[in-house]
């Protein structure tokens, strides 16, 4: 009994200073080890008298529990005092810039297109495209350009190489109305279609590019108004400038729509109240499309009834778009490729 | 065209205000792009009588002081550096203090007079010069008065419309009546529902023609169907009063004499063009519109000497050319200041000739620019009769009975007749137009009435009007003047229709989605470019444009490659030294002439185009890796092929293949490029830049490139099934070999799979090792090979070293690989 007094008293003192799990094993198997001082009076009980083990079992199991407890308390002392040592470590510079993926930037052009294409699409409009080379037929003749009209003159044209090629002279097309052309080729109404693509004409300025995009739309069947054209600008100025935005039509002339009008939407920045307005420049209107009703003639140039058959077509540029979205001082930046450009965006 | 608002004014007997005209016109289709107020300045502007002269007592300038009565307002002495004071009695305009006066200097053209010392003098004023006031180029002197007005008299009150608005009008090709102030007018009172009556011209006195003073004229060609011609005898030909001077000058015209000045004035009031020569030049006084001779010869007025053919028309006298027909007219036959008999001409030619012409010969000239667009044919007697007014009382000239029409060998059509559709109407705008309305709107642009019933009208077409055939086009008409803001919105049924001319739009959305995913920034570039460009990576460009910007601009490209170069060039000269570029476009090739879509027909039902077009996606990577606080190396060809391989996963989930086949392109480089595959499509190339090729780029050698078709990128599409993932864990083993290096890695790893069998779901490189200590031409490389269990069957430890042993077997025997 003696002896497990003096067991009892060492516990205490046995387990503080432990610093480690190491130590605090070792610490464990003194007292409950093979060779433990515990284990080694336990080992003794057999040898005593019945009376006396009870006794003894009693106050064995208190000294046990005494160890066991010691070493409990020390082992959520060092669990506490890792955690403390690993969030009291020097913090993180915070302030490093982060490890990141680079983010690629798509080109303002594209972003600007496929928004003006999702809000067509939207309205139950499909995607159509054709060729960036075409035929004079394509591009002009089918769509009613008189020969030899001053109307030619409304779009400089880059005319291609023929190398001595029968047949209509061959060039880049001038806007995306030749997707009309193939459009209509290609099915009997009904027609909706949008068609996004480059067109390119012979000039090079401060405000002309000699590549630039476009968005054409075409609607063919029964029963089109030039009422279902102004709904379908009017609701799609309003989703790219906002709701607010309220559009006028007024006159205008292509050779291949007939009435033709323009139709701007009323000024998004100033709404036509600052006459120095960076956007509008006063005018409280922005030109969102040329467009009119499909001309009769390109519906027969392409076998369509046009007694039976209205339609209406726009067309938008997407660079001026893009210049009013992004603020791009110059058209030439679209082109630039310039990679302080392309990433400031 | 510039339209001045007070003439449009007196035209009409109206004066609805400028800005509402401008708004009218724009929205009627006359667009009018800007409003310049002018003669604001000239309120305070008095003529002044000269009343003496004196030199100027101390400056060594050629300075005058002149004393000048204001009646009124008593006299003033003004210090004048005009050479040209005239003598006492002359009558000057005289511009007191506060008068905003003009530089002719763009960079400050205008500026307040104050009262300050000139050498020493103070004026409270001076006289001045057109330019000064704004009224007209001249700048040799100041502007003398030939009129009689009384001293301090108002500028303003004796020269009309001195305050003026100059409306620039964006006159469309199919507007040739809107090219003079007439049919502006026209419009304006159609807009604002007033009366108009036109243009009249005041009959002139004449007297009859003695023999020398009758002309002969004759219209040879179908290109000119009406030739009107009258002679005036005693002009005196001097510069023009300062109102035609200053309306000329406003409207944008240079003020030449009062003959010349007369006939612009004609032009810019009826659109007509028309032309006065001196009578005595013409041989034989006749004059006749034909066909030139192949290789005669014609100076033209602005001064250069013109070889004709038959294709063009000219007027000619009895011996020579004297003018260009609706061109331009011939030196030499023109009004001098000693013209005394005039001959004037006002015809009409065929416009797509004249255009013809033009083009040719390279002129755009005001004649031709209202020819070519369609003239009214009806209008040169009109015009000869205005002139005849402006002329007798401009050059006090006398009219004589020598009036002349000639018309050409073929009568021109009469204006076509047009039935108009109620219901068509309704239609096409979407608003209904009342019969009224619709009869009002046409009678007042000029269409007259010839039937009506009741669900349509018959008109006939004005002859100003040429663009104007079809129902359709009266329609337009009628729209425009209703008000097409007046057309309500709809909403359209939507068709679901299908579109059929379909590419590859969508692929190419794809495509450049994902690429920006993976951290690359797109370029958009010219579809053309210098054969330079494209010689600089060995591509030769089959296609080009005929009449190029600038012959650098010719060659439609037949590679992105070379593009992508030039901006990842461009950026490193910047400083940038990371360049990560993509560019999805259209390369161009001539068609061969087997080619199936190398004719019209077939191709436009193809929906192809004259030239091979193909899109490509294109990529340059240049510099080091990404990486952070540390080196991570700079990127080589594994780096584009990893681009690759992740583009492809992200599109369709596939394995890419790379081998050394096919004919590489030129920029690629022998030792680091990889043709990529996936199934059995080629995809393209990628590669480190050919060394050769750097240094016109100057460029790094840590410059990557890869081109690949779009079309093989999206074709293989798998159908993707769903698996579901095992509750039970793989299990991994790493191997090391050493393994010759002339065995690719693909084999290792492919023989390493096969011998694993199937429970191996994956073989990954994770290390590669070469150094001096291994056998020479050998590497040692580390695979990481994953098992995973089938069905709810636990995979034992057991048997994936069996396998694993196996997989390491193959090799060995295969390829004599030894294990580490």
């Amino acid at each position: 009994m003696e002896a497990l007094d003096a067991i009892e008293r060492e516990v205490d003192s046995a387990f503080a200073p432990v610093r480690d799990e190491q130590e605090l094993r070792a610490t464990h198997a003194k007292f409950l080890g093979k060779e433990g001082s515990l284990t080694e009076i336990m080992r003794r009980m057999p040898e005593l008298a019945p009376a006396e083990k009870k006794t003894f079992g009693q106050a064995v199991n208190r000294v046990k529990t005494a160890v066991e407890a010691a070493s409990e308390a020390a082992e959520v002392r060092l669990r506490q005092a890792a955690l403390a040592r690993e969030l009291d470590r020097e913090p993180t510079d915070v302030t490093m810039p982060g490890r990141r993926p680079r983010v690629g930037r798509q080109h303002p052009l594209h972003r600007v297109l496929y928004d003006v294409t999702d809000i067509f699409v939207s309205m139950g409009f499909d995607v159509a495209e054709g060729p960036e080379s075409d035929w004079e037929t394509n591009n002009f003749e089918r769509l009613g350009f008189p020969p030899d009209h001053p109307a030619l003159d409304m779009q400089d044209t880059f005319f291609l190489h023929n190398e001595g090629r029968p047949g209509p002279r061959t060039l880049l097309r001038t806007h995306t109305s030749t997707v009309q052309i193939r459009e209509l080729l290609s099915h009997p109404p009904p027609v909706m279609i949008v068609a996004p693509g480059t067109v390119f004409r012979c000039d090079d300025d401060a405000t002309h590019s000699p590549m630039f995009a476009q968005i054409e739309g075409l609607v063919v069947d029964e029963g089109i108004s030039l009422a279902h054209l102004r709904g379908t600008l009017a609701t799609f100025a309003q989703r790219l400038f906002g709701k607010d935005v309220t559009t006028r039509m007024r006159g205008s002339y292509f050779p291949f729509t007939e009435p033709s009008v323009e139709l701007d939407a009323s000024c998004s920045v100033c709404g036509g109240r600052d006459p120095h307005c960076r956007l509008c420049k006063g005018s409280g209107w922005l030109e969102v499309a040329g467009a009119g009703m499909v001309d009769p003639i390109v519906l027969s140039n392409c076998g369509i009834d046009p007694e039976k058959y209205t339609g209406f077509a726009f067309g938008l540029g997407i660079d001026r778009l893009a210049m009013i979205r992004y603020q791009v001082p110059s058209i030439e930046l679209l082109y630039s490729n310039d990679e302080r450009f392309l990433r400031s965006l | 065209m510039n339209i001045s608002y007070q003439w449009l004014s007196a035209l009409l007997g109206a004066d609805p205000g400028v800005d509402k005209v401008a708004r009218l016109l724009t929205d009627a289709g006359l667009e009018i792009e800007k409003v310049r107020e002018v003669g604001a300045n000239l309120a305070s502007v008095l003529v002044a009588v000269v009343e003496s002269t004196r030199p100027h007592p101390t400056s060594k300038n050629p300075l005058t002081l002149v004393t000048v009565g204001l009646g009124s307002q008593g006299s003033l002495e003004i210090v004048c550096g005009a050479k040209n004071v005239p003598a006492p009695g002359g009558r000057v305009l005289f511009a007191p203090v506060g008068t905003t006066v003009f530089t002719g200097d763009p960079k400050s053209p205008s500026f307040v007079l104050v009262e300050k010392p000139v050498a020493g003098i103070v004026s409270k004023g001076m006289l001045c010069s057109e330019i000064e006031l704004d009224l007209g180029s001249d700048d040799s002197g100041i502007i003398v008065l030939d009129e009689e007005i009384p001293a301090g008299t108002k500028l303003v009150d004796v020269l009309p419309g001195a305050h003026d608005w100059i409306l620039e009008v964006n006159v469309t090709p199919n507007r040739p009546d809107a090219l003079g102030h007439l049919g502006v007018a026209r419009d304006v009172a159609a807009l604002l529902a007033i009366p108009f009556n036109g243009v009249r011209a005041k009959c002139v006195p004449s007297r009859p023609a003695r023999e020398d003073e009758r002309v002969r004229v004759e219209s040879k060609t179908a290109a000119c169907d009406r030739f009107d011609a009258a002679v005036l005898v005693d002009a005196t030909v001097r510069r023009s009063p300062l109102w035609l001077r200053s309306r000329l000058h406003r409207l944008g015209l240079r003020a030449i004499n009062n003959v010349v000045d007369a006939s612009n004035y004609v032009m810019l009031e009826l659109g007509q063009p028309n032309h006065t020569y001196d009578l005595d030049v013409i041989a034989e006084r006749t004059v006749i519109a034909r066909n030139a001779v192949d290789g005669e010869v014609l100076q033209t007025l602005d001064e250069k000497t013109r070889t004709l053919s038959a294709a063009d028309i000219v007027i000619a006298d009895a011996k020579k050319p004297v003018g260009l027909a609706g061109v331009m007219g011939g030196e030499g036959s023109g009004i001098t200041d000693n013209t005394k008999r005039l001959l004037l001409e006002a015809a009409h030619f065929d416009p797509s000739t004249v255009r013809r012409m033009a083009k040719r010969h390279e002129i755009h000239s005001d004649a031709s620019h209202r020819f070519e667009r369609g003239v009214d044919p009806t209008c040169p007697p009109l015009a000869i009769a205005r002139l005849k007014e402006l002329l007798v009382e401009l050059t006090g000239a006398t009219v004589v009975d020598a009036d002349v029409t000639a018309r050409g060998p073929s009568e021109l059509a009469p204006s076509p007749e047009v039935a108009v559709r109620d219901a068509r109407v309704k239609a096409v705008l979407g608003i209904a137009v009342s019969r009224d309305e619709e009869r009002r709107i046409l009678a007042a642009l000029g269409f007259s009435l010839v039937d009506e019933a009741p669900e349509r009208v018959v008109v006939r077409v004005p002859t100003w009007r040429p663009d104007v055939t079809r129902e359709i086009d009266v329609i337009e008409e009628i729209g425009r003047v209703f008000g097409l803001d007046r057309v309500p919105l709809a909403v359209v049924p939507s068709s679901g229709a299908r579109a059929g001319a379909v590419r590859d739009f969508s692929q190419r959305r794809r495509v450049r989605d994902a690429l920006v995913a993976l951290g690359l920034d797109e370029a958009v570039n010219y579809a053309f470019d210098a054969d330079a460009l494209f010689e600089s990576v060995g591509v030769r460009a089959t296609a080009r444009i005929a009449n190029p910007l600038s012959s650098d601009r010719a060659a439609m490209r037949p590679t992105l490659v070379a593009g992508l170069l030039k901006n990842a060039s461009l950026a490193v000269r910047h400083g940038e030294h990371k360049v990560r570029l993509f560019e999805v476009g259209t390369v161009f090739s001539a068609r061969a002439s087997d080619d199936p879509h190398a004719n019209e027909r077939d191709a436009t039902a193809a929906n192809e185009g004259p030239l091979h077009e193909e899109t490509r996606v294109a990529f340059v990577l240049v510099g080091p890796r990404d990486s952070y606080l540390g080196d991570a190396g700079s990127v080589d060809v594994l780096d584009g092929k990893g681009v690759v391989e992740a583009l492809v996963e992200s599109l369709s989930r596939s394995e890419v293949r790379a081998d050394r086949e096919g004919e590489a392109p030129p920029w690629a480089h022998r030792a680091a490029f990889a043709r990529l595959s996936v199934g059995d499509r080629v995809l393209g190339y990628v590669s480190e830049l050919h060394p050769s090729m750097r240094g016109a780029f100057r460029l790094p050698a840590s410059t990557v490139i890869a081109e690949l078709s779009l079309e093989a990128l999206t074709a293989i599409r798998p159908a993707l099934r769903a698996i579901r993932p095992s509750k039970l864990p793989s299990m991994r083993r790493d191997v090391a070999l050493l393994v010759a290096r002339s065995h690719p890695v693909a084999t290792v790893a492919a023989l390493l799979r096969e011998g694993a069998g199937e429970r191996c779901t994956s073989v990954a490189l994770f290390d590669r090792y070469v150094g001096k200590e291994l056998p020479e031409g050998a590497h040692s490389v580390a695979f990481s090979m994953e098992f995973s269990p089938l069905g709810d069957k636990t995979l034992t430890d057991a048997e994936v070293d069996g396998w694993v042993k196996a997989a390491v077997a193959r090799v060995v025997q295969d390829l004599q690989a030894v294990q580490r």
